[in-house]
C-alpha cells in the first residue's frame, strides 16, 4: 500500500502521453476553432486507436464507445433548456478483471490514453487470485449504421414550433370544466452512439427519446371535492416529436378529464383494510411489472453484483430456478425485447454491439430467462447447455452515456394480452364487489420480493361500477403472490405502453425502459391503510 | 379538425440515411428555420404562437428606463408587422364557423391580431345566437367587448357597439362588473381622443353609483369607482375648468360642484372628491436630505417645514420598492401598465425642468431593506433612499424619510410588521381610501391646497399637466421673465 | 488549499483555477455585457473500485467537465437560482458560444421587461469555507485501492461469505462566476475531495446480510478494512433471522439509521412554504391578529436533548465554497430556532440577517451513552442497522414509510438474543425525536453521493451530504409488517 498516485503514474505508461490530452484540446491551445468544423471526426479511427492501445497493453478484450447526447427541454413556453454532452469510454479485460476509463475528449491521443488507462485499472487487481471472466460468443460480428426512424426530428424544427404545440395543449386543458391547476413537461433527446470492440465490431447509431407528461387537478364549485388525473398515454418513448404531435393528445386529455370529473361525484371514504379482488389499470400493472419482474431478472442483480447498491433478487439460485420458479399464474407471459418500434429501450445494437432479440422472461407463469449482457450470459451457460439453448447475450447492455460503464439494464417488457376483447371497463363490469386501482406508485424492497402500491386513485367497485374513492389505500404484496393472483388480463386492444426508469450501479446510472401491458384483474389482494401505524 | 398530420410528414421518415452524418455541425445551433405554421394542426397552437409573438413584441415596448417617456397610447397602436404577418400565416386555414363557444375569446384575440375583424364578428354573432339565456349572452358580449378593447389597435367602434348592447341587456346581478366595463370603455374612449363619449360614459357611471341603494353605495368598490370616475369626468379640462383653476383651487372646486349638478341634477353633498381643495399637512420625517449645488451632492439637512406659503409644492411618495419591483406592460385580460414609477420619476423630472420654481419633496418611510441590498439600519436606509431618488434618479429637491415603527414576531420568527406612519395617516385627509400609497403624487398650490393627487403616469397624466399649467399660470406662480 | 498544484510532473485531473477562469471569461465574452449571468465551471475526477462475489468487478477512472450557464431573475443572481440554463461538457469555442447564445436568445424574451439593477452590495460574509481538500484522497493510487479490496474479499472468501462493495476517491474543482446587471463580477474557486467506501457481506444462500459504510473528504478517515470488518461481522451475526410480530418496539438506531429516519425532517426545515402557503410540517397555524401564517419557530418540537446545527467551517460537515453564514442552529435544545430561507424572503419578511441556505450537511448533537450501555439497558427492543426506501407519506406530519436493511436484532434483557427478519415501518421522525430514551456518541455516517453526472441533475459536479449523528434509543417505534427481503 505504499505506492503513491504519483509513483503509479510514473510507472505506468499512462502519463507518458503528457497532460494536454486529458481534456478538450482547445482549453490548452486557446483555439477559437470549433472542435469538429465538418461534423464528427472519423469515429471508427478514434475507437480503433483506443482498442489498439488497450490490446497492445495486454487486454484480452476491449471495447470503446463514443456518445454525443443533446437534450432540449421545455420549462415554460418561452424557456427552452439545452444540454449537450460528449463522452468517450474504454473498457478492457485483463486476466479476468475489468478496467474502465472515460473522459469528455474525442481524439486519437485521448483514445490511446484511455486504452492504456483502462488496462492499467484492470491490471491493478491482478494480485494472486484469479477472476474467471467468460464472454458469451456472438454468432455474427456486427457493424453498420442505424438511425431510429423518427418522423419529426425535434432538433431539426424550430423550438418555437414545439413550444406552440404545448401552448396549444395547455390552453385546451384550460377550457375544460373545473380545472384548478395543470402542468406539463417535455424533453427531447438525441444520442449519437458509436461502439467498437476488439472483436472487429464497429457500429454507429442515432437514438431518439421523447419524454413528456400532462397533469391536471379539478376542484368543484364548492372547492370541497377534488380530483386529479394525468394523461397516461404519454410517458417516454423512442420517438421524435411525432410522439406528441401525431397522437390524439386532446382526446386523451378529454378522457382523463372525464374520468376526473366523475371522480368528483364519488364519495371519499377511509379505506377498508382486508383482502379484495382488485382491478389494476395498465399504468399500475406496468409499474408493478417493471421492478418485480424486470429489475429482478437483471443478471448482475441476480448474481449479487448489485448487492451493495440497489440490492439483490429473489432469484437466489438461478441455475435451478430458471425454467422452474413459479412466478405467476399460467396466464402470465412476459417477453423482453429491445427492438420494439417506438419503445424507449429500442436499439439496433446494445452497448456491447449485440443485436438484441425478443425472448421470454416468464412463460406460462414460469421464470424462463434472465436479462443478460455478454458476461452475465456466461454465468448461466450450464443452464443453456442443459436446456439445449444457444449461449448468447440478449443485448441488455446499456449506459446512459460513454462516461459511464455499460451494465445490464432492463429491456422493454411486454405482457402477453388475453385472447379476448376485454379492457379496463369490461373487466370492471365483472367485479361485483372489489376495488380498482388507477396509476399507483409501486415500490419494492431490495430483493424485489415484497412491495407496496400506493397513491393514484383507489375506487370501491360494486356491481361493476365505481361507487367511492378510498383515501390512503395501499396494496401490500409479495411478488410471486401478486402474479399468482392474476386472474384476468385485458385483450390486445387494451394494451398500453409506458416508459419507466430505474437506477443501478455505483456510481449510480439510470436507464429508461418501456412496458406494454393490458389492465389486469387480481384476486384477494391485501389492502392496507398506509398512514396507519402499528 | 383531423388528429394526424398529412402524408407529407410520413414521407420524412423514409428519407434515405446519408452515409456520413454531419450532425456534429449542428451542436447547439438553432435549426435555420422559422416555425412551420402549416404543420400546426390545431387552432389553439396558432393562438399560442400569436400570444408568444405578441408578448415578445410587447416586451420590447416596455419601460424600465427613467429616461424614456411612457407612451400611454402604445397599447392601442398596431403590433409590428412581422407579428401580424405571422398571425395571418398561422391562421390562414382557420374556419371561424367551427370555433366553439368556450374557445371563442381566445381565438378572437388571435384573429384580431391577423386583422380578421369580419371573421371575428361573424363568429361572435353566430355564437351569440346559440346562447339561450339572456344573462349568459350579456356576459358573452361583455367578454367580447374586452377582447376588442385590448386588441392592438383598439377596435373602438366595436367596443362602443357592444357597449350599447351591454346597456340594453344590463346584467342586474353584477353591478361591479358593469361599472368595471363602463370604466374600461370610458378610459379607452378618453385615450382615443373621444372626449364626448368618455364624458357621457362617466356621467352614466356616476348616475348608476348615485342611484344605488345605501347597501351598495357604501361598498368600498363603488366608492373607488366614483373616485376614479368623477375626476376622470372632471379631467376633461374644459376651458372653463382651466380658467377656474387658474384663479384658485377653491374656484376650481366650485366649478366641479357646478359640473356635478348639471350632469346629475343634484348637489353633491360636500364634493368629497379626491383631496381637491384640502389643506395639505406637513410631511413628517426623521431623516432629511437635499441635493445641493450643481453636482447633485446629497447632504443631510435639518428638518424644516417644506410647505412654504407662496410656493407650489409636489410631494412624491417614493419607496425603494419602486426600484426592485417588476415593471411591466401586460397583455390580455390585465392589459395595462403596472408600477411604472420609473416613468413616473421621468415625468417629475420633466416637470421640474419646466417649472424650476416648483418645490419637490420626496417622502419615504423605512422598511428595513432596499431593493436587493442587505438589511439596512434606518439611517442607512434613509441615506440609500436619498441617494436613490435624489442621486440615481437625479430628482432636485428634498428627501424626507420617516423611520417606521414596527413589531417583531418573536426571537426566532423575527418577521417585521410595520405600523402606520404619521404621513400615511395625515395624507389620508380624513378618509380611508382617498389616497393610495406608495408612488403617488400630491400637488399643492401656493396657498397650501391640494389640487391634484394620483399617479402621474396613468391616464391622468395629461390632466395633471393641464392642472399644473393652470396653477402655474396664476400670477403668484409665474416665473419672472 | 494551496496544496493543489498542477506541477509539470503531475497529471492534471481537474482544472486549475486559472483555466477555469479563462473558460468563464470566454463564455462571458459571448454574452451581452449589460445583463446578469451565472456560470459554473467544474471538472471532476473519480477513481472507482467496485467489487462483488469476493472479486474486483470493475476498476474505473472517470473525468468529467460541466459548464452551466444561466441567468438570474431581474438581475438578481443567487446561487443555484437561475431561470435559464444551458449545459455542455465541451470547451471548444463552438460549444461555449453555443450555450452563451442559447441563453441570449431566450433571455431576450423576458429581459426587456426588467429594470437594470441599481448598485447594491451583494451580501458576502467573511466566513471561510472549510478545507475539504485532501492530498491523501486525491493521490490515493489504484493499486492501494485494489490491494485493500483484495484483502477484504479474501477475508470473506475464507469464511465462505460473499462481499460486494464500492470504494471511490474523487476530486473536483469548481469556479462559480456571477455577474450582475452592472457588470460587477463575483467569483469563487473551490476544491474538494471525497472518499467513499461501503461494503455488503452476504451469505451465499441469501440468509444473512451485513453492511457498513464511511464517507469523508479525507481518505485517512475512511478505514476500508474497518468498513469491511463491520459488514462482515454484521453478516455473521445476522444468520437465519427469525420472524417476529410487527408492532411497537423500543429501537436502538445505529447512526446510519438515525440519519435515514431524520433526513425527511431536515430537508423539510424550510421557511417559505409554511409562511407563504400555510403548509408543511413546520406550519403552526394562522395568526389572526396579524393575518400571517405562523411557523413553529421558537416552539419546542422535539426532545430537549436534541440540537441540530450546521457549521460550514467544520471540515467534517463543511463546504468548499465560502458559505454566506457561519454556524447556524436549526433545533436548539428541542426548540425550532432556524429554518432554511432564501435571501429574498429574508429581506422582505425579516429585514435582517443573511439567508439560511439549504444544506444537506448537518450535525445532530450526541449524548454520552455508549452503544453497549444502550443495549444492556434495554429490556426488549430492536437494534436497527439502517433504513432504506424511505419516503414521506404525509408531508404535514412527515409521517414516513420505509424498510429496515442489513442487520436487525432483538435485544432481550440487556443482550442481543437473535437476528430478526426485516420490517416495513410507518413512523414520523417528529414522533421519534419526541420519544428519545437515550442518546449515544455522534459520528459521521456514510452518504452515498447521488448521481455525479452533472448532465443528469444540473447540479455541482460533487455535492456533499456530510451528516454527523448519534445512535438513538427510541420508544414505541412503529413496525407495520414483515418483509421477505434479506
Amino acid at each position: 500500500m505504499s505506492h503513491s498516485r504519483r509513483n503509479f503514474l510514473k510507472n505506468s505508461s499512462v502519463f507518458a502521453l503528457g497532460a494536454n490530452v486529458l481534456r478538450p484540446q482547445s482549453a490548452f491551445a486557446e483555439s477559437t476553432e470549433p472542435l469538429f468544423p465538418d461534423g464528427y471526426p472519423d469515429r471508427s479511427e478514434i475507437i480503433r486507436a483506443a482498442i489498439d492501445s488497450a490490446i497492445t497493453a495486454g487486454a484480452t478484450y476491449a471495447d470503446a464507445r463514443l456518445s454525443h447526447q443533446e437534450v432540449l427541454a421545455g420549462v415554460r413556453v418561452t424557456n427552452i433548456v439545452r444540454k449537450e454532452h460528449m463522452a468517450f469510454g474504454v473498457r478492457a479485460l485483463y486476466q479476468g478483471y475489468w478496467g474502465f476509463a472515460s473522459s469528455p475528449v474525442w481524439s486519437k491521443d485521448e483514445a490511446a490514453r484511455l486504452g492504456l488507462a483502462a488496462v492499467a485499472q484492470a491490471k491493478a487487481n491482478v494480485l494472486g487470485r484469479d477472476r474467471i471472466t467468460e464472454l458469451a460468443p456472438q454468432s455474427e460480428m456486427s457493424s453498420g449504421h442505424w438511425e431510429m426512424p423518427v418522423r419529426i426530428d425535434p432538433f431539426k424544427i424550430h423550438p418555437d414550433e414545439i413550444a406552440d404545440f404545448w401552448g396549444g395543449i395547455m390552453s385546451y386543458v384550460q377550457t375544460l370544466k373545473f380545472i384548478a391547476n395543470s402542468s406539463h413537461t417535455y424533453s427531447f433527446w438525441r444520442t449519437n452512439k458509436a461502439f467498437g470492440s476488439s472483436l472487429n465490431q464497429f457500429t454507429t447509431q442515432v437514438l431518439y427519446r421523447a419524454d413528456g407528461g400532462i397533469g391536471f387537478g379539478l376542484e368543484d364549485k364548492s372547492r370541497q371535492a377534488k380530483s386529479g388525473a394525468g394523461v397516461e398515454e404519454i410517458s417516454a418513448a423512442g420517438q421524435g416529436f411525432e410522439y406528441f404531435r401525431e397522437r390524439p393528445i386532446r382526446e386523451y386529455i378529454r378522457k382523463a378529464h372525464e374520468e376526473a370529473l366523475h371522480d368528483l361525484t364519488l364519495p371519499v371514504k377511509p379505506v377498508d383494510v382486508g383482502r379484495f379482488n382488485l382491478l389494476i389499470n395498465s399504468a399500475g400493472v406496468a409499474g408493478a411489472l417493471h421492478p418485480s419482474i424486470g429489475v429482478a431478472t437483471e443478471v448482475d442483480r441476480v448474481f449479487g453484483f448489485e448487492a451493495n447498491a440497489g440490492g439483490t433478487s429473489y432469484i437466489t439460485e438461478p441455475e435451478t430456478m430458471l425454467g422452474s420458479l413459479k412466478l405467476g399464474s399460467s396466464i402470465l407471459n412476459v417477453t423482453a425485447d429491445r427492438s420494439a418500434p417506438g419503445s424507449i429501450g429500442r436499439v439496433k445494437w446494445d452497448d456491447e454491439g449485440i443485436e438484441p432479440i425478443k425472448y421470454d422472461v416468464v412463460q406460462d407463469g414460469i421464470l424462463a430467462n434472465l436479462q443478460t449482457n455478454i458476461e452475465g450470459a456466461s454465468w448461466i451457460k450450464d443452464h443453456y447447455q442443459r436446456t439445449g439453448q444457444e449461449l448468447r447475450s440478449f443485448g441488455c447492455s446499456y449506459a446512459p452515456t460513454a462516461l459511464d460503464v455499460q451494465m445490464s439494464h432492463n429491456a422493454d417488457l411486454s405482457i402477453k394480452p388475453a385472447n379476448n376483447s376485454d379492457n379496463q371497463d369490461s373487466l370492471r363490469v365483472t367485479l361485483s364487489d372489489g376495488l380498482e386501482l388507477r396509476a399507483p406508485w409501486v415500490q419494492l424492497d431490495f430483493q424485489q420480493i415484497t412491495g407496496l402500491m400506493q397513491g393514484g386513485v383507489m375506487y370501491e367497485i360494486k356491481q361493476g361500477k365505481r361507487v367511492a374513492r378510498f383515501t390512503n389505500a395501499g396494496v401490500l404484496f409479495r411478488t410471486p403472490e401478486l402474479w399468482s393472483n392474476l386472474t384476468h388480463l385485458g385483450g390486445s386492444e387494451s394494451v398500453r405502453y409506458y416508459g419507466l426508469s430505474s437506477e443501478k450501479g455505483q456510481p449510480s446510472q439510470s436507464s429508461t425502459s418501456g412496458v406494454f401491458t393490458p389492465p389486469a384483474l387480481f384476486k384477494e389482494m391485501t389492502i392496507i391503510d398506509v398512514k396507519r401505524k402499528a | 379538425m383531423n388528429y394526424y398530420r398529412t402524408f407529407k410528414a410520413l414521407l420524412l421518415g423514409l428519407t434515405m440515411i446519408p452515409a456520413i452524418d454531419l450532425s456534429g455541425q449542428t451542436r447547439f445551433s438553432q435549426p435555420d428555420t422559422t416555425p412551420d405554421y402549416s404543420s400546426y394542426t390545431y387552432l389553439d397552437e396558432c393562438v399560442a404562437a400569436i400570444r408568444r409573438m405578441t408578448e415578445l413584441a410587447t416586451a420590447e415596448d416596455s419601460v424600465w428606463k427613467d429616461t424614456v417617456s411612457l407612451d400611454t397610447f402604445r397599447l392601442h397602436r398596431p403590433l409590428p408587422s412581422p407579428v401580424i404577418e405571422g398571425a395571418k400565416r398561422c391562421l390562414s386555414g382557420v374556419n371561424v364557423d367551427t370555433i366553439s363557444l368556450k374557445e371563442s375569446h381566445n381565438y378572437a384575440r388571435a384573429l384580431l391580431v391577423a386583422n380578421r375583424d369580419s371573421d371575428v364578428e361573424r363568429m361572435y354573432l353566430r355564437l351569440a345566437d346559440s346562447i339561450k339565456s339572456d344573462s349568459a349572452r350579456t356576459a358573452f358580449f361583455m367578454e367580447s367587448l374586452l377582447v376588442y378593447t385590448y386588441a392592438r389597435p383598439v377596435r373602438l367602434d366595436k367596443v362602443m357597439q357592444l357597449y350599447e348592447v351591454g346597456l340594453m341587456n344590463r346584467h342586474k346581478d353584477s353591478i361591479g362588473q358593469e361599472l368595471f366595463l363602463r370604466s374600461v370603455v370610458g378610459m379607452i374612449s378618453l385615450q382615443s381622443g373621444k372626449q364626448l363619449v368618455a364624458r357621457r360614459i362617466a356621467k352614466e357611471i356616476l348616475g348608476i353609483t348615485d342611484t344605488l341603494s345605501d347597501k351598495y353605495r357604501n361598498v368600498q368598490y363603488i366608492g373607488l369607482v366614483k373616485e376614479v370616475t368623477f375626476p376622470f369626468l372632471a379631467l376633461l379640462m374644459t376651458d372653463e375648468a382651466v380658467d377656474s383653476l387658474s384663479v384658485s383651487t377653491e374656484s376650481y372646486r366650485q366649478y366641479l360642484g357646478r359640473v356635478w349638478k348639471s350632469l346629475l341634477g343634484y348637489d353633491h353633498q360636500d364634493l368629497e372628491i379626491g383631496a381637491f381643495g384640502m389643506t395639505a399637512p406637513e410631511p413628517k420625517g426623521h431623516f432629511w436630505f437635499a441635493n445641493t449645488g450643481s453636482e447633485n451632492q446629497i447632504k443631510a439637512i435639518n428638518p424644516a417645514p417644506v410647505l412654504e406659503k407662496g410656493k407650489v409644492t409636489i410631494i412624491y411618495f417614493g419607496q425603494g420598492g419602486c426600484h426592485a419591483n417588476y415593471q411591466s406592460v401586460t397583455m390580455g385580460r390585465n392589459n395595462g401598465f403596472r408600477n411604472l414609477c420609473w416613468a413616473e420619476i421621468h415625468k417629475i423630472r420633466k416637470i421640474m425642468e419646466q417649472y424650476p420654481n416648483i418645490k419637490l419633496v420626496v417622502v419615504s418611510s423605512t422598511f428595513g431593506s432596499f431593493a436587493d441590498a442587505p438589511p439596512l439600519q434606518p439611517q442607512q436606509e434613509a441615506d440609500t433612499l436619498a441617494h436613490y431618488f435624489l442621486g440615481f434618479h437625479k430628482l432636485k429637491g428634498t428627501q424626507v424619510v420617516y423611520k417606521t415603527d414596527f413589531i417583531t414576531l418573536g426571537e426566532y420568527d423575527r418577521r417585521r410588521i410595520d405600523t402606520e406612519t404619521e404621513n400615511s395617516t395625515a395624507f389620508q385627509f380624513g378618509s380611508s381610501r382617498r389616497f393610495m400609497f406608495p408612488n403617488t403624487l400630491v400637488m399643492i398650490d401656493e396657498l397650501g391646497k391640494v389640487f391634484h393627487t394620483g399617479k402621474v403616469t396613468d391616464e391622468s397624466e395629461q390632466t395633471a399637466a393641464i392642472r399644473l399649467k393652470a396653477v402655474m399660470n396664476r400670477p403668484a406662480n409665474r416665473l419672472e421673465p | 488549499m494551496s496544496n493543489f498544484s498542477t506541477g509539470e510532473n503531475e497529471s492534471v485531473r481537474v482544472f486549475n483555477e486559472k483555466e477555469a477562469r479563462r473558460i468563464a471569461a470566454e463564455i462571458a465574452s459571448y454574452m451581452r455585457p449589460e445583463r446578469s449571468l451565472y456560470i459554473m465551471v467544474s471538472s471532476w475526477w473519480g477513481a472507482g473500485q467496485r467489487w462483488a462475489r469476493n472479486r474486483a468487478s470493475l476498476t474505473s477512472d472517470q473525468r468529467e467537465i460541466s459548464i452551466i450557464v444561466g441567468r438570474g431573475r431581474a438581475g438578481r443572481v443567487e446561487r443555484g437560482r437561475f431561470y435559464l440554463n444551458a449545459t455542455t461538457n465541451q470547451l471548444d469555442s463552438v460549444s461555449l458560444k453555443g450555450i452563451a447564445q442559447h441563453i441570449e436568445l431566450y433571455a431576450k424574451r423576458s429581459d426587456n421587461k426588467m429594470p437594470p439593477d441599481m448598485i447594491v452590495d451583494v451580501p458576502r460574509s467573511d466566513v471561510k469555507g472549510a478545507n475539504v481538500w485532501s492530498d491523501e484522497t486525491f493521490n490515493r493510487s489504484v493499486v492501494e485501492n485494489a490491494t485493500a479490496v483484495e484483502e477484504l474479499t479474501r477475508l470473506s472468501e475464507n469464511d465462505q461469505l460473499m462481499s460486494s462493495g464500492y470504494l471511490e476517491t474523487t476530486g473536483s474543482g469548481s469556479l462559480e462566476y456571477i455577474r450582475d446587471n452592472w457588470g460587477r463580477v463575483e467569483s469563487q474557486w473551490g476544491l474538494v475531495t471525497q472518499a467513499v467506501c461501503s461494503a455488503t457481506v452476504r451469505h451465499p444462500k441469501g440468509t444473512a446480510s451485513g453492511w457498513a459504510g464511511k464517507t469523508s473528504f479525507d481518505m485517512n478517515r475512511v478505514d476500508v478494512s474497518e468498513v469491511a470488518k463491520i459488514a462482515f461481522e454484521k453478516c455473521k451475526k445476522s444468520l437465519d433471522p427469525v420472524r417476529i410480530e410487527p408492532g411497537r418496539y423500543q429501537v436502538i438506531l445505529e447512526p446510519q439509521a438515525t440519519a435515514g429516519l431524520i433526513d425527511v425532517l431536515i430537508s423539510g426545515l424550510a421557511r417559505r412554504i409554511p409562511e407563504e402557503m400555510g403548509r408543511g410540517a413546520m406550519f403552526l397555524g394562522i395568526d389572526n391578529a396579524i393575518r400571517r401564517f405562523r411557523t413553529k419557530l421558537g416552539l419546542k418540537i422535539v426532545d430537549e436533548r436534541i440540537s441540530v446545527f450546521h457549521d460550514p467551517a467544520d471540515p467534517i460537515v463543511g463546504s468548499h465554497f465560502a458559505p454566506l453564514h457561519g454556524r447556524r442552529d436549526f433545533i436548539k435544545n428541542g426548540v425550532l430556532t432556524g429554518l432554511f430561507n432564501d435571501y429574498q424572503h429574508n429581506l422582505n419578511e425579516i429585514s435582517e440577517g443573511l439567508p439560511l441556505y439549504r444544506s444537506s450537511s448537518y450535525t445532530l448533537n450526541g449524548g454520552n451513552t455508549t452503544f453497549s450501555d444502550m443495549i444492556s439497558s434495554t429490556k426488549r427492543g430492536l437494534i436497527v442497522s439502517r433504513f432504506t426506501q424511505i419516503q414521506v407519506i404525509d408531508p404535514d406530519s412527515v409521517l414516513s414509510g420505509g424498510l429496515t436493511r442489513d442487520g436487525l436484532w432483538l435485544v432481550e434483557n440487556g443482550a442481543i438474543t437473535k437476528a430478526v427478519r426485516n420490517f416495513r415501518w410507518t413512523e414520523s421522525p417528529l414522533f421519534a425525536l419526541n420519544n428519545v430514551e437515550q442518546i449515544g456518541i455522534e459520528e459521521q455516517v456514510f452518504d452515498p453521493v447521488s448521481s455525479r453526472n452533472p448532465f443528469a441533475n444540473d447540479s455541482f459536479a460533487l455535492s456533499l451530504n456530510n451528516v454527523v449523528v448519534p445512535p438513538l434509543k427510541i420508544n414505541d417505534f412503529s413496525f407495520t409488517s414483515t418483509i421477505d427481503a434479506i
